[in-house]
């Protein structure tokens, strides 16, 4: 699904409805290049999750956990160039049933991750603040689960469009 | 390639500890007598290794952790003129920082301290940079208003006294280093950021961008996302910009949010000192910028050296000592805390 942002106020709203249709042990991956908008969308995800303490960039530490209604692990493998350095993260540990993982740059360790996750890519709008979105779910777990997110991004606010 | 500090001449009296410094992409050992008088600091710059990847990256940084912290303790003993029989406590840090790495550093001061017999005393990373002050400027007068700036940390901190500490503020997103990197590594300047950008913005025009100061004026908190996606978008339109300019640009709006906050800090909190750590301390034109600050408000500055700034054991060592006699050992089953906060008062 193709949606546009047409400013901060929509990539939030667009955090907060996925944020809202996780559960715990939901995967999702966050790309996009340096300045898409990563950081602000992942803040957006936990402010939806309930978590009160800040969110900073997970860059140095490759890992921060968060408590909230479901606790977060916030992960950026920015770092990470090859697929194997996945598995000295200790990964499998991290994905936890109890748990929301959110993986910044995840596309370098896609092989790595679980079948069944959301993709969520950020790319530049038309003005400075816009951002071009693609929210995409895989694997058969969210077969079920799909409608009822696509409704609700639709539902998103007034700041958020779909695109063709 | 092993780098060391001049250590200080003569054979070491006092009661010596061992320091061990695993946090990040330096091992680095060092022996410190009763927590002010530097024998030896030995760092052993891994930056060459981590420069293909223009990040810390932690398998590697435990890997060379390993393999190199017997021979970076080794050379501290023999440069201090002494043996582990001559130690009196030995101190890693263990928090915060990358797992892997800490668990090195922490291992290894574990296995001196049972093998000697001697205390073990595990230090905090960010109080360690706070202590670093005392280790040049023993006369060093509290209240400080520190800012403390390096590739995973930027908070100031307002030291009341010598163990009391209070954050009044902090990034909400990126580190001031993480920026330096992130914008070095798009304008393609290589890795380490922070020097990169230092060195190539001495030929840029400072004043050829006015990029935003986030949160100016809004309290002590920084933000550095939003600067560093500024630098990108305005790259992607102008092209034509020298990237010196860029540079010089960015690295203005940094230093102009990090020292006039520090100096604000300083101001609210009524510290007549000023003091830097953390490797983006090690930035020309930030510390230029502070002296003026502290000298134009009747204030001091005080700037350790780049060696003291960035990671290294003698903090980790002299805060040790410090501790050992504040609160006494650490326990031996006391393990590495990756997420570890600074102890604060209030």
């Amino acid at each position: 699904m193709n949606l546009r942002a047409k400013s901060l106020a929509g990539t939030e709203a667009v955090g907060r409805v996925v944020a809202d249709v996780l559960v715990p042990g939901d995967v999702v991956l966050l790309t996009g290049d340096l300045g898409a908008g990563k950081t602000a969308f992942a803040k957006s995800v936990a402010a939806g999750l309930g978590v009160t303490e800040p969110v900073v960039s997970p860059t140095f530490t490759i890992v921060r956990e968060y408590d909230g209604r479901i606790p977060l692990v916030h992960v950026d493998v920015y770092r990470l160039d090859h697929p194997n350095d996945a598995q000295d993260l200790a990964l499998d540990e991290l994905l936890d049933e109890g748990r929301i993982v959110l993986v910044e740059w995840g596309e370098r360790i896609s092989a790595s991750l679980p079948a069944d996750r959301i993709e969520v890519s950020l790319g530049a709008g038309p003005s400075d603040d816009a951002r071009d979105l693609t929210v995409e779910v895989r694997g058969a777990a969210w077969v079920p689960r799909r409608a009822a997110l696509e409704a609700a991004l639709r539902a998103a606010g007034p700041d958020v469009g779909e695109l063709p | 390639m092993v780098t060391s500090q001049a250590p200080t001449a003569g054979r070491p009296r006092g009661e010596l500890v061992l320091g061990i410094e695993t946090s990040c992409d330096e091992t680095a050992a060092a022996v410190v007598a009763d927590g002010r008088e530097i024998h030896s600091s030995i760092v052993s710059s891994q930056v060459d290794l981590h420069a293909r990847f223009g990040g810390v990256v932690p398998e590697i940084a435990s890997r060379a952790h390993l393999e190199l912290i017997n021979v970076v303790v080794a050379e501290a003993l023999v440069e201090a003129g002494c043996d582990f029989a001559d130690l009196h406590a030995v101190a890693a840090c263990h928090g915060p920082g990358l797992a892997g790495a800490l668990l090195v550093g922490v291992s290894a001061a574990k296995a001196v301290a049972v093998c000697r017999s001697i205390p073990y005393v595990g230090v905090n990373h960010l109080e360690a940079h706070l202590q670093a002050a005392w280790l040049d400027e023993p006369d060093l007068t509290p209240p400080l208003a520190v800012l403390i700036a390096s590739g995973g940390h930027t908070m100031i901190v307002i030291v009341e006294s010598r163990g009391r500490y209070r954050v009044v503020g902090q990034t909400v997103d990126d580190a001031a280093g993480e920026a330096f990197d992130k914008v070095a590594r798009f304008l393609g300047l290589g890795y380490p950021g922070g020097p990169a950008i230092d060195a190539v913005a001495t030929s840029g025009d400072p004043r050829a961008v006015r990029f935003p100061r986030p949160m100016a004026g809004e309290g002590f908190d920084f933000s550095f996302s939003g600067l560093k996606t500024a630098v990108v978008q305005y790259v992607r339109k102008h092209p034509e910009v020298p990237v010196a300019d860029i540079a010089a640009s960015f690295q203005e709006a940094v230093v102009d949010v990090l020292s006039t906050k520090l100096l604000a800090a300083a101001e609210a909190a009524g510290a007549r000192t000023l003091v830097l750590g953390g490797g983006v301390a090690a930035n020309r034109n930030l510390r230029a910028r502070v002296d003026a600050l502290a000298a134009s408000s009747g204030r001091r500055a005080y700037l350790p050296g780049p060696a003291l700034c960035t990671d290294n054991a003698a903090m980790i060592a002299a805060t040790g000592w410090f501790r050992l006699h504040s609160d006494g050992p650490t326990p031996l089953s006391g393990g590495a805390t990756p997420g570890l906060r600074l102890p604060v008062v209030g």
